[in-house]
C-alpha cells in the first residue's frame, strides 16, 4: 500500500511553517512543521518500499522501525528524528512549549528533514 | 570551552553526574515495579537535565534555567563528534516531561520517548566520562 498523498512537499511545509512563525502564529507553525515531518516520512516510505497506510505518530514510529531495519542508518535514527516533529505536534494541539523549547524543536526538526532529503538525493 | 572549570564547578559536576545516575536508576525501578509511566518519565527527564548540568559544569558553564541548559546542549552538539542524535533525543525527553503533566503518552509512543531519553543520558554520560 502506498503512502497517503500530502498537499505540499516537505520543504514547502517547512517554508510555510517559517512564514507562520514570522507572523507569531506558533501553534499553526508547529502544526506545519509536524506536517513537514509527515511528508518526509511519505517520501522515505515511497523510496524504500515501506508500507505507510496512514500518518499518525504511532504509524510513523512503525515506518521508522522498518526504515531502520535495512541497516543503512544508526539503530535509532528515524525514531529519534521523529521527536522534534512530534513535540511540535503536541504544541499545536495543547500549546505546551516555552519559546526556547519551540526554537530548538523547529531547528532540530528542520535539520532532520533536510538530512533525510539530502540522503535520499544521494542514494 | 573558553575557560576551564573552577574547583566549585568540578565538585558540582560530580554531584550532578551522581544525581543523573541515581534518578535514572530510580526511574527504571519505578517503571519496572509500578509501571507508572508518568512518574518514571518525569524522573528520567530530570536525569537528562542533570546530565546537561554535569557536562556544563565540567566545561566551565553554569546553565541555570532550563533555557540555559538548552543553550549549553546546542554547543555540546556542535562541538562533540558523533553527537547529532543529542538534540532530537532531547526533544523526546521534553516529550516525557510534557506528557508527565498531561498523562497521555502511552504504549509505543511512551516506549520510543523513553528509549530515546535513555540514549540521550547514555551519550551525555559518555561525554562526561571522556572529559573526566
Amino acid at each position: 500500500m502506498s503512502a497517503p498523498a500530502m498537499e505540499l512537499t516537505p520543504l514547502e511545509y517547512v517554508a510555510a511553517s517559517k512564514r507562520e512563525r514570522a507572523g507569531g502564529n506558533h501553534r499553526k507553525a508547529a502544526a506545519l512543521m509536524w506536517q513537514a515531518t509527515q511528508a518526509t516520512f511519505v517520501v522515505l516510505a515511497d523510496a524504500h518500499g515501506v508500507k505507510c497506510p496512514n500518518l499518525d505518530y504511532i504509524d510513523l514510529i512503525g515506518v521508522a522501525r522498518a526504515l531502520e531495519a535495512n541497516g543503512s542508518v544508526t539503530k535509532f535514527y528515524y525514531r529519534s528524528g521523529l521527536g522534534p516533529g512530534s513535540l511540535l505536534k503536541d504544541h499545536a494541539e495543547m500549546d505546551v512549549l516555552e519559546s526556547y523549547q519551540l526554537e530548538l524543536a523547529y531547528e532540530t526538526a528542520e535539520q532532520f528533514i533536510r538530512e533525510c532529503l539530502d540522503d535520499q538525493r544521494a542514494d | 570551552m573558553i575557560n576551564g572549570p573552577t574547583e566549585g564547578q568540578r565538585e558540582r559536576a560530580t554531584q550532578h553526574e551522581a544525581r543523573a545516575r541515581n534518578y535514572q536508576q530510580q526511574a527504571n525501578l519505578l517503571l519496572e515495579r509500578d509501571a507508572d509511566t508518568d512518574c518514571a518519565g518525569a524522573l528520567l527527564y530530570e536525569s537528562a537535565k542533570q546530565c546537561i548540568n554535569a557536562v556544563a559544569n565540567q566545561r566551565g558553564s553554569n546553565p541555570g534555567t532550563t533555557g540555559g541548559k538548552v543553550n549549553v546542549l546546542r554547543r555540546i552538539a556542535v562541538e562533540v563528534l558523533d553527537s547529532r542524535a543529542l538534540l532530537p533525543n532531547w526533544s523526546h525527553a521534553d516529550k516525557l516531561h510534557v506528557h508527565a503533566d498531561r498523562g497521555h503518552l502511552v504504549g509505543e509512543e511512551f516506549i520510543v520517548s523513553w528509549e530515546a531519553t535513555q540514549e540521550f543520558i547514555a551519550a551525555m554520560l559518555t561525554i562526561y566520562s571522556n572529559n573526566a
